[in-house]
């Protein structure tokens, strides 16, 4: 490598890099290497589900703690989302639901005297909506992709918990995303059942554990390599299970 | 290029020698090209693309391209890495069983276009999605594309008038947008005022036949109002010629029912019973029951058909007789007369060898045509039905009647039912209706639907007739070129959002049940009628019920009445069918039939049809029917003059002279414009040809070329082409089906039509290679072949070496498996060609139940139509005699699937249950499966025909109908459960894997395995002959396995050991065998040389003993290899 300069000569001159550039050369080339190594960790990083879903929390028009409901009252999830062993979606309930409980004044002021909270400044929306016949228009927490066609009564009539996909729901004062619900993530399960299943009436019981000693008196493996075998569950990973 | 002579000497070669290995022309072909080997068929094997399929859109440079392509990828970066957010709106209060996201079906009943259907409509969360046969209907009858596409005219945005009103008034200066709440005062003050005058006598109301009882009861209360009021019933394509008929022989109106199933021998004379017929649907059902060649089903029937040009009856004919339409009264007398003969003992000789049927000449056809034809009438006396088409008018259809009569099968084969509206009728015409409102008799008009100034005859002037009345009031779907004319163009409700009724052919009363409240504001008829009537009950859903009642004879409860709705019928609640008698003689016909071969082209006969999707226009704005093929001509959005090689060339010659091999001067030919003139009127379209039809006969078809429809099917005004041509100003007259002395002119301007005739053909080069091995892609013999060698399809087949278990050296991973995991089921498919009549039912039905999207004429044309079912059209025989067979393909789920094994991202794979799954969302739109499938069911989608619906992504570059196609409102059309798939994604059938999952998932919740029918796939449940069955292979009593195991079944393809799931049963027809073309002749001598001394043994060993093992070493080949593959069968299982 060289820099000479051709006096007089009016043709465009090459540039070329001073001797002392060469040893710099490792040193770009380790820092570029460490740059790309970088940019990929930080992108894997911040596009991985955990890091862009887990932990999703919007506000929700009503503040609803699932945790007084679900948890201190230990109403049974399918009070409100009954459809869900039924249909793919369970669904949210309609404001009819909420009223049962926190039912408005009449028209004469008069209010029921089982209602709850029925003044409630945080229930005003419900009350809106019961009014005008409008919905109440709730943030969806939990959203996949709509070419992926996930359906609850497949999974909660073979046994697996609400807990495995929502968490522990029923200790929640806002309801937030607490798995991936990635692809991977589903496959995993897909893949190896056994431990995420539980006897069906347990489904909707989040605080249940297992008890070996208890009223079914075996391991739970045991017990799910028997279910599975019995009610024929048998998770595929094929695309055309979840993509139509 | 081959010339006709070579043509005929290389089917005599087929015939001398059947040696293997040696290729004929006279094979299969699927258009005149192909035949000829034109430039036009060799340019779509050779590229690998279509023409222009590798080109940017019209009007978008290269350039552009890429700068919107940059503009829409920083929209999509900028637009963040969460999914956009999303809210639920539940109910305020959920009605009472619904379950918000699960389908649901919902009975109803609906007349479209005439026909009565009894269905089934599939809605989720309310709307209305997928029309399926009710069947639990005692006498329902399946779906067709008409009953299946209605879903979409539903949800078209161009049925709204504005934005401001529902309706449109017209005054003087302008049109305005008002409400119902303007008209009603109107609406209510038309009666009072008419009943001033006359007694009603300056008023009219035109209208359709109807089978609607509570519309048959609001225009009664009418005419107790207005006694002296003329109510004009007008068809717009037969011109009720039925009635007319009936009412001369039978003594009063009724419509013509067919029980094919019970018919040995049936007769048509350019009635084209299982096409536009509109008893199509009861035809197909009843016809295909008896298409079963097997021993221990019934007999066969045989079905003669007699026509002009080429229909879809004339398709699934077991022996076919092309004659001009003027012809055939003499045709009809001259059969009575030999049946006559015969039936009084009267007997002649038959030569012992003849010629075969296709080499003979066109009389000598003719005259053994109408011999065997009255032997076997003769022979089947009651059992033989001759059912004469509207088309020959009249007194044709009346000497029809009384022929039956005759033979014994009227009342048995042919019945007849009273009408719903006897009696309503005034019996005023159209074009009297028309002079009174000019010599001012009729001042007041109201029209009830079907747009009658465009399907007006020619000759008769409704629109300046109507601008002359004091009063137009119209109620239609569409403000179209009646609305536009009529002082109210008021909205019409789709049957799938109001209420009604109908009572179908057997007498079963049906409600008519709203799915959805009105989209636009649309009322029914029966809801109009009550508002103008001042009726105190003007809720459709009451009077309907109303309607019932009387029907009845009781007041329904509640509980009835709510039974009746789900169920959709009720036994008792039917309609008396009357028994008729025939009266009067035929007129006596003493002429002989002739056939002509020449062409005279100042007396062309012109036929008019029923376009298949859009039948008088009415459906011209429903996408999924303009782009569907039509039958046998395989246009899309596209009408044409359809006429043989022949005539075309015939039309060319200058002067007098009539001789059609004269080469001189320039010769007319297909894609050219023609124009036939008429009473000084002319119309001017472009030649198809199409081998088969009749000399000096073009077939045209009506409700093309409209010129006020919407954004689908044109409107100039809104710079939307107009699509096809307008043939109904050369009908001279209510009903003229067959115009008389028509002239033909070459105009020689081009023109491209679009169709899909050629597309996706399976490569020549290979296509020559496989048919010296196979006898086609599609298989078909006579009875007499398969009496001879049941297995026909296979023997006749290529030689498939079949090893191992598997049936290849390799075991593949499917195959597997199935061996470990016996428990899962195994989707297949099977497809009966003997009952498939090609009415294209389950094309329609697929692109409703998968989003498949309408891709635009311009598209077609570069061979990018979606649909994922294609029915292939293989013509037989020659330009002049010509046979069709058609073959519904779609993907054949390969267990070896050579598209899976060039996908570069796996975006292809297979389930474990044998399904070729597609992950769109995986593709990256390399193409290379498409290439790769020896099938070409595969389709790119090249645009994103949905952007419009908020879907996908993509640009809005592309000028044409589809963006506007798929506007807003139609995105409610959308299946939930299927993807809709956006640009550069392949697509193809999955064979509906959301029923599947669905099917699954069901069994899951109840506890159980999935059973034989829970699975019916979107074309199998469409398929009004029931012509496809699907569902586990692998279990030997499910109704698919019993189908494969038929000795019929083969699958296409075969050798190439793709081992496919989707196989087809051979097409046995029932011709004659003096009515034996030379094909079927020569296959008949090659089964009994090649297998005279084997096919005795043969066909014992198959029958009692499937698994095959005889010891027999010496026996041929053909027969190892059923045993192996009888026990790789076994095996499997």
């Amino acid at each position: 490598m060289g820099c000479d300069l051709l006096d007089g000569q009016t043709i465009m001159q090459r540039f070329l890099f001073p001797r002392w550039v060469n040893p710099l050369l490792g040193v770009f080339a380790l820092a570029t290497a460490a740059g790309v190594v970088f940019a990929g960790a930080m992108g894997g990083l911040i596009t991985d589900p955990q890091t862009l879903n887990v932990g999703y929390e919007p506000t929700q028009p009503v503040p609803f703690s699932h945790a007084i409901h679900a948890g201190q009252l230990k109403m049974d999830c399918r009070y409100c989302h009954n459809t869900v062993f039924d249909a793919a979606h369970a669904a949210v309930p309609p404001t009819a639901t909420c009223i049962n409980c926190h039912s408005p004044a009449d028209d004469k002021g008069n209010t029921a005297l089982a209602s709850v909270h029925p003044d409630s400044v945080r229930l005003a929306p419900i009350r809106e909506s019961w009014k005008t016949g409008r919905s109440v228009a709730w943030t969806r927490v939990h959203n996949l992709p709509s070419f992926v066609y996930f359906n609850h009564a497949a999974h909660v009539n073979s046994g697996v918990s609400c807990k495995t996909c929502h968490g522990r729901i029923d200790q929640m004062e806002t309801v937030y995303q607490a798995k991936e619900l990635s692809m991977a993530w589903c496959i995993s399960c897909h893949r190896n059942p056994g431990p995420h299943l539980r006897p069906k009436e347990h489904v909707t019981n989040l605080e249940w554990k297992w008890d070996e000693d208890g009223e079914i008196g075996m391991q739970q493996e045991d017990w799910a390599n028997q279910h599975m075998l019995e009610t024929e569950i048998n998770p595929q990973v094929n695309c055309a299970v979840c993509h139509r | 290029m081959i010339s006709n002579e070579s043509d005929s000497s290389a089917t005599e070669a087929l015939d001398g020698s059947p040696s293997a290995g040696e290729h004929s022309k006279s094979g299969y072909w699927r258009s005149l090209s192909e035949l000829r080997g034109e430039a036009e068929f060799n340019d779509y094997l050779d590229r690998e693309f279509p023409v222009a399929a590798s080109e940017f859109p019209e009007g978008v440079s290269r350039r552009r391209w890429m700068q919107l392509m940059g503009a829409s990828l920083a929209v999509a970066g900028a637009s963040g890495c969460r999914y956009p957010k999303e809210t639920i709106e539940p109910f305020v209060i959920r009605p009472e069983g619904r379950v918000p996201g699960e389908g649901y079906s919902r009975a109803t009943n609906i007349e479209l276009a005439g026909r009565v259907y009894n269905l089934l409509v599939g809605c989720v969360d309310g709307r209305p999605l997928k029309i399926e046969p009710n069947v639990s209907h005692p006498k329902g009858t399946g779906t067709d594309a008409y009953a299946q596409a209605s879903i979409l005219q539903l949800y078209d945005p161009d049925r709204a008038r504005g934005d401001d009103g529902f309706l449109l008034r017209k005054d003087e200066k302008r049109r305005s947008e008002v409400d119902w709440a303007e008209f009603d005062p109107i609406g209510k003050a038309v009666v009072p005022e008419a009943a001033g005058e006359n007694q009603g006598g300056s008023f009219a109301v035109l209208m359709p036949p109807t089978s609607s009882p509570s519309l048959v009861r609001m225009l009664e209360s009418l005419k107790q109002r207005l006694p002296k009021a003329v109510i004009c019933q007008y068809e717009g394509v037969t011109g009720d010629v039925m009635a007319k008929a009936t009412a001369a022989v039978l003594g009063t109106p009724a419509r013509q029912v067919l029980d094919l199933a019970s018919a040995d021998v049936i007769v048509t004379l350019q009635a084209d019973i299982l096409g536009n017929d509109r008893g199509m649907l009861a035809n197909a059902a009843g016809f295909s029951k008896r298409r079963d060649p097997s021993p221990n089903a019934e007999p066969m029937n045989r079905l003669y058909v007699v026509e002009g040009g080429f229909t879809s009856t004339g398709a699934s004919a077991d022996s076919r007789l092309a004659l001009r339409p003027s012809q055939m009264p003499a045709f009809l007398a001259e059969l009575g007369r030999r049946v006559e003969k015969l039936s009084s003992g009267d007997a002649h000789e038959h030569p012992a060898e003849e010629t075969p049927f296709n080499e003979i000449s066109a009389e000598e056809r003719l005259e053994r045509f109408l011999d065997v034809l009255a032997h076997d009438v003769a022979a089947a006396g009651d059992k033989a039905v001759v059912v004469v088409g509207d088309h020959l008018g009249q007194a044709a259809v009346e000497a029809g009647v009384q022929m039956n009569q005759k033979l014994g099968s009227f009342g048995k084969l042919q019945k007849f039912v009273a009408r719903q509206d006897v009696g309503l009728s005034t019996g005023v015409a159209i074009a009297e209706l028309v002079e009174k409102i000019n010599s001012g008799e009729v001042s007041r008009l109201l029209i009830l639907g079907d747009n009658p100034v465009f399907t007006a005859p020619g000759n008769v002037d409704l629109a300046a007739a109507i601008a002359k009345l004091e009063q137009s009031i119209y109620l239609g779907e569409y403000d179209d070129e009646t609305g536009a004319i009529c002082d109210w163009s008021l909205p019409l409700a789709h049957p799938l959002e109001s209420w009604g009724d109908c009572v179908n052919d057997h007498g079963y009363y049906g409600v008519c049940q709203p799915q959805i409240l009105p989209l636009l504001g649309g009322r029914s008829a029966v809801e109009l009628l009550a508002v103008m009537l001042g009726e105190k009950v003007v809720d459709g859903g009451a009077i309907v019920r109303r309607t019932s009642d009387s029907i009845g004879g009781k007041s329904l409860s509640d509980r009835e009445w709510r039974g009746l709705l789900h169920d959709g019928f009720m036994e008792g609640l039917t309609v008396g069918t009357d028994d008729f008698s025939v009266t009067g003689e035929a007129t006596e016909i003493n002429d002989s039939p002739v056939a002509d071969s020449k062409v005279d082209r100042n007396q062309i006969e012109v036929i008019f049809n029923a376009a298949d999707g859009l039948y008088d226009g009415r459906f011209a704005n429903n996408g999924w029917l303009q782009e569907m093929p039509q039958a046998l001509t395989k246009l899309a959005w596209d009408n044409a003059a359809v006429m043989s090689p022949a005539t075309a060339r015939g039309l060319s010659v200058d002067g007098d002279a009539t001789d059609s091999s004269a080469g001189k001067g320039r010769v007319l030919h297909h894609g050219q414009m023609v124009a036939l003139r008429i009473d000084g009127v002319k119309v001017e379209l472009p030649v198809y040809e199409m081998p088969g039809c009749a000399p000096g006969v073009i077939t045209v078809t009506l409700g093309y070329g409209r010129e006020r429809v919407g954004m689908v099917g044109g409107d100039p005004a809104k710079g939307v082409d107009v699509v096809g041509f307008d043939v109904s100003v050369i009908r001279r007259g209510e009903g003229v089906m067959v115009a008389y002395g028509v002239e033909g002119r070459p105009r020689y301007t081009d023109y491209v039509l679009a169709t899909t005739q050629d597309h996706w053909a399976i490569d020549e080069g290979g296509r020559e290679e496989t048919e010296t091995r196979s006898f086609g892609l599609v298989r078909e013999g006579t009875t007499e072949l398969y009496e001879k060698e049941p297995g026909f399809a296979e023997t006749l087949g290529p030689h498939v070496p079949h090893v191992g278990a598997n049936g290849s050296p390799w075991t593949e991973p499917i195959a597997q498996t199935m061996k470990d995991q016996k428990e899962l089921p195994q989707w297949g498919m099977s497809i009966d060609l003997g009952k498939c009549i090609g009415c294209s039912a389950c094309v329609v039905a697929c692109q409703s139940e998968n989003n498949v999207p309408i891709v635009g004429r311009e598209q077609v044309m570069n061979s990018r139509e979606m649909h994922w079912l294609r029915l292939d059209r293989y013509f037989q025989g020659d330009e002049t005699n010509a046979e069709i067979v058609q073959e519904p393909v779609a993907c054949m789920h390969c267990e070896t699937a050579p598209c899976e094994q060039v996908c570069p991202v796996a975006a292809t794979v297979h389930t474990e249950e044998g399904i070729n799954a597609m992950a769109y969302n995986r593709c990256i739109g390399t193409r290379y499966c498409a290439n790769n499938c020896p099938f070409k069911v595969r389709r790119f989608n090249y645009f994103n025909y949905n952007e419009d619906i908020g879907t996908g992504y993509g640009i809005d570059a592309y000028p044409s109908h589809i963006e506007d196609a798929n506007r807003k409102l139609q995105a409610l059309v959308m299946n939930p459960e299927v993807t809709v798939r956006g640009r550069g994604v392949m697509e193809k059938c999955t064979y509906c894997i959301q029923r599947v999952e669905g099917a699954k998932i069901s069994a899951i919740k109840e506890g159980r395995s999935v059973a034989d029918g829970d699975v019916v796939t979107a074309c199998q449940s469409a398929c009004p002959t029931k012509a496809i069955e699907f569902g586990n292979i692998s279990d030997p009593e499910s109704e698919v396995a019993k189908k494969r195991a038929d000795r019929r079944s083969y699958g296409m393809l075969e050798s190439l050991n793709l081992k496919p799931r989707t196989e087809y049963l051979a097409r046995v027809t029932n011709p004659h065998k003096r009515l034996m073309s030379s094909r079927q002749l020569s296959d008949l001598d090659k089964q009994s040389s090649h297998h005279e001394d084997h096919h005795e043994e043969h066909h014992e060993e198959h029958h009692e003993d499937p698994a095959g093992e005889h010891g027999d070493a010496g026996d041929s080949h053909d027969a190892e290899s059923h045993a192996q593959e009888h026990a790789a069968v076994e095996e499997n299982r």
